[in-house]
């Protein structure tokens, strides 16, 4: 019965903290947000001396064999600094790809990705509702339109499921060099995960596995998709909180700190109370990756992530009073943020719906 | 990261699981299926049987009568009861043993303890507690009752408020004033007194809810020995967080567990009402599902920080704000299934208890409607909402404290006069 970290983990935290205060601080961050791209030093960085997009695979597959507890605690950290390297949508590629693909798509595909030299991305929607938008042909040609696709101008390939012919969802991989690819370069709302629109227009794909993928594995590809957007909005939510909170004891009005002042203190304890719930419901899904539960629980986390993201990043804009609203200063860097990932894999009402059918069946 | 319990504590729940099954009589339903009467005979027959197998005072050590439990134990008892909807003793329990039990085994002279512990246990003494006042509820450091000692004996005056299970008591724990020159917290004192004499009057305040839980009690030249003093002249407020700080205890878990159940009933209810394929009904009840799974899991990490000694006092902060508000929103969404049949609430209802019902109960529009207006209480009593979002705030985010007029001699404070 242990349900916190442990040494090690604190220890993995601890180094990534000092690597993230020399790669990713809060201006080098801005600066690379400023133009739309990953960090590519970065990410290279994180892929070759922290192994980051390989740490919860299997030693037998290129993998550093740590759970996904220790990719959660990277992704809580990289929220946190807000830095803009494509952690999770190459953690729900390599899912499908290991899930999914044939021996040899796996071995082409994943060596590369890990390596940080191949950049896989993929929307932050659930694969069965991708297709809902996106079309196979017999020849698995895609047709479709993707509202956004995160990090798409710096990806080699994007992850999309698609309606097959014959019936089903068959996921693939679309190379963004392909004809029949078109990225819709512009701005970007969450400014530090930047991405596009993306149209496919008979855009010829990779099936993996050769045939239509079953709903199960499909789930568990979205489940890591959500728990570690889960960890992500537990991160930048502490943050921005913390920034509050130091905000409060400095400002001063009427002669006292603002923090003083029991409205804007509560503020700050709300968004206390929204993370102290969310963390451990953040942990327990990337604790279950793997286990039946998993896909469930993943819900779950992200429904109460993303609440206590949503709370604190709209609370430290409100205590940062005229100053949380200007460019310059940072809560509103954390709201875009809040406000991006509240829509992915569904928003709160769909997760909800979700965990109404989970719980009415289990009752 | 993973939350299977030690083999020893699974041992122990086998043990418990069955001296649970075979002290309870046959075709059991739950104290909620019981009329009061058979609820009262029941909860006194349950505790011995509790005593009976040192499962009473399991806090206690074993050197005072205690079960000598260990932490994790006394986690899987609390589990356990809480699964089959049994008392841990009775009400007034929880302020004698619980509390004022392990304060006295912390801060009480060899003389106490011989004296009182015993008289616990045997329920010989059954006791309440006099903290809040109709002038110091949140200030309860403001207190007013007052003790001045008049040779071997304290003489007392005032009043104590929201007593709850005061009716039943004989003795009561309470912060008096001492010494009104000093600052208000220094000049409190911490005494047992017996409730059978004249000089003090029990009277049931009747709550919003209909029920008398609580009461009044009224101090008239009451006395009390001074041997009955806990801790010296002035050491009452240290005393009385000693005592307050027992009551987080093992709860970690238990949320979960109990509120697991009321969110089951709750569809149940949905159902019953023919109101549970309407989609916002619906996403009520996922939201409180989400909220329970969210207890579940906060709680097994509080679990792992008690067992570690990682574990903050703020939490229990956290704790009140997140159940107390989360009743009183499941609450209000048992009124949205009931829809108009709220307005005239039938059948069985809660018993005046102040959270989730008693299993057994039925299913009825009073039982939730009186839950529902003791959710208005819970954001109130036990430190209220906006006393815990202050702690989390200071203690938990180290934000000032707003600028304090209390300071100085308590009798100079405007206030007091």
């Amino acid at each position: 019965m242990y349900f916190d970290y442990d040494e090690d983990q604190n220890e993995f935290r601890s180094v990534l903290r000092q690597l993230l205060a020399q790669y990713a601080d809060i201006d080098r961050v801005r600066a690379v947000a400023e133009t739309g791209r990953i960090d590519s030093d970065l990410w290279a960085v994180l892929c070759s001396e922290m192994a980051a997009p390989a740490l919860h695979l299997d030693e037998e597959i290129g993998g550093a064999g740590f759970s996904l507890v220790e990719t959660a605690i990277l992704a809580q950290e990289l929220g946190r600094t807000l830095a803009p390297v494509p952690l999770v949508a190459t953690a729900v590629a390599t899912e499908a790809i290991t899930l999914l693909g044939s021996e040899a798509q796996i071995e082409a595909e994943l060596g590369p990705i890990l390596a940080g030299k191949r950049i896989v991305t993929t929307p932050f929607v659930a694969l069965a509702d991708v297709a809902g938008a996106v079309q196979a042909d017999a020849a698995g040609a895609l047709t479709g339109d993707l509202d956004f696709v995160p990090h798409a101008i710096d990806a080699d390939a994007i992850l999309v499921g698609a309606t097959l012919p014959g019936g089903g969802v068959g996921v693939f991989l679309v190379s963004t060099s392909a004809n029949g690819v078109a990225i819709d370069e512009g701005d970007s709302l969450d400014l530090t995960r930047a991405g596009s629109p993306v149209q496919l227009k008979a855009a010829q794909g990779e099936l993996l596995g050769g045939a239509a993928a079953e709903p199960e594995a499909m789930d568990r590809v979205d489940a890591i998709g959500r728990t570690l957007l889960a960890a992500d909005m537990v991160g930048a939510a502490r943050e921005t909180l913390s920034i509050a909170v130091e905000y409060a004891k400095i400002r001063r009005q009427f002669n006292r700190q603002i923090g003083s002042f029991q409205g804007v203190k509560h503020l700050c304890s709300d968004a206390s109370i929204a993370i102290e719930l969310a963390h451990p419901v953040a942990d327990w899904a990337a604790m279950t990756y793997g286990q039946d539960e998993f896909a469930a629980n993943s819900v779950l986390a992200k429904y109460q992530a993303s609440e206590a993201l949503t709370v604190a990043a709209s609370n430290s804009i409100q205590v940062h009073g005229g100053m949380g609203f200007t460019w310059e200063a940072l809560p509103h860097l954390y709201f875009r943020r809040a406000t991006a990932l509240a829509q992915a894999y569904g928003d709160a009402n769909a997760n909800l719906q979700a965990i109404y059918r989970e719980a009415a069946t289990a009752a | 990261m993973e939350i299977s319990y030690p083999a020893e504590a699974e041992a122990f729940r086998t043990r418990i699981r069955s001296f649970i099954e075979s002290n309870l009589p046959e075709g059991w339903a739950g104290i909620g299926a019981l009329d009061e009467h058979e609820q009262e005979a029941f909860v006194a027959q349950w505790r011995q049987a509790l005593a009976d197998n040192n499962l009473l005072a399991v806090s206690w050590p074993v050197e005072y009568g205690g079960g000598g439990l260990s932490d994790i134990e006394q986690v899987v008892l609390a589990e356990e009861l809480t699964r089959a909807g049994l008392p841990e003793g009775t009400e007034n329990d929880t302020l004698g043993i619980k509390l004022l039990g392990n304060t006295l085994i912390a801060l009480g002279t060899a003389e106490q303890k011989a004296e009182f512990l015993p008289k616990i246990l045997s329920g010989e003494h059954v006791w309440c507690q006099g903290f809040s006042e109709p002038e110091a509820g949140s200030d309860l450091a403001g207190l007013r009752l007052k003790a001045v000692q008049d040779g071997d004996e304290w003489v007392v005056n005032g009043q104590k408020t929201w007593t709850s299970s005061g009716s039943s008591a004989n003795w009561i724990f309470a912060i008096a004033r001492t010494d009104p020159t000093v600052v208000k917290h220094r000049g409190l004192s911490f005494l047992l007194i017996p409730m059978d004499q004249p000089g003090v009057e029990v009277r049931p305040i009747v709550n919003a809810a209909g029920y008398t839980a609580f009461n009044d009690v009224y101090f008239t030249d009451a006395r009390t020995k001074v041997v009955n003093m806990v801790g010296g002249v002035g050491d009452g407020w240290k005393v009385a967080n000693t005592l307050l700080g027992f009551e987080r205890g093992i709860r970690a878990t238990t949320d979960a567990i109990r509120f697991g159940r009321e969110v089951g009933e709750l569809y149940e209810l949905a159902q019953a009402r023919g109101v549970d394929d309407d989609p916002f009904i619906r996403r009520e009840l996922a939201w409180c599902h989400a909220r329970v799974h969210a207890m579940r899991a906060r709680g097994l990490r509080m679990l792992t920080q008690l067992l570690e000694g990682t574990g903050s006092p703020v939490s229990g902060s956290y704790s009140k704000a997140i159940w107390s508000q989360f009743f009183q929103r499941y609450t209000e969404v048992a009124t949205q299934i009931l829809g108009p049949a709220a307005l005239a609430p039938r059948g069985q209802g809660n018993a005046g208890l102040l959270t989730v019902a008693h299993v057994g109960t039925e299913n009825s529009s009073k039982r939730w409607v009186d839950e529902m207006l003791y959710g208005r209480a819970a954001t109130v009593y036990g430190g209220s909402l906006q006393i815990q979002k202050n702690i989390i705030g200071e203690a938990a985010h180290g934000l000032p404290r707003e600028p304090r007029l209390d300071g100085g001699a308590f009798q100079d404070i405007t206030a007091a006069k």
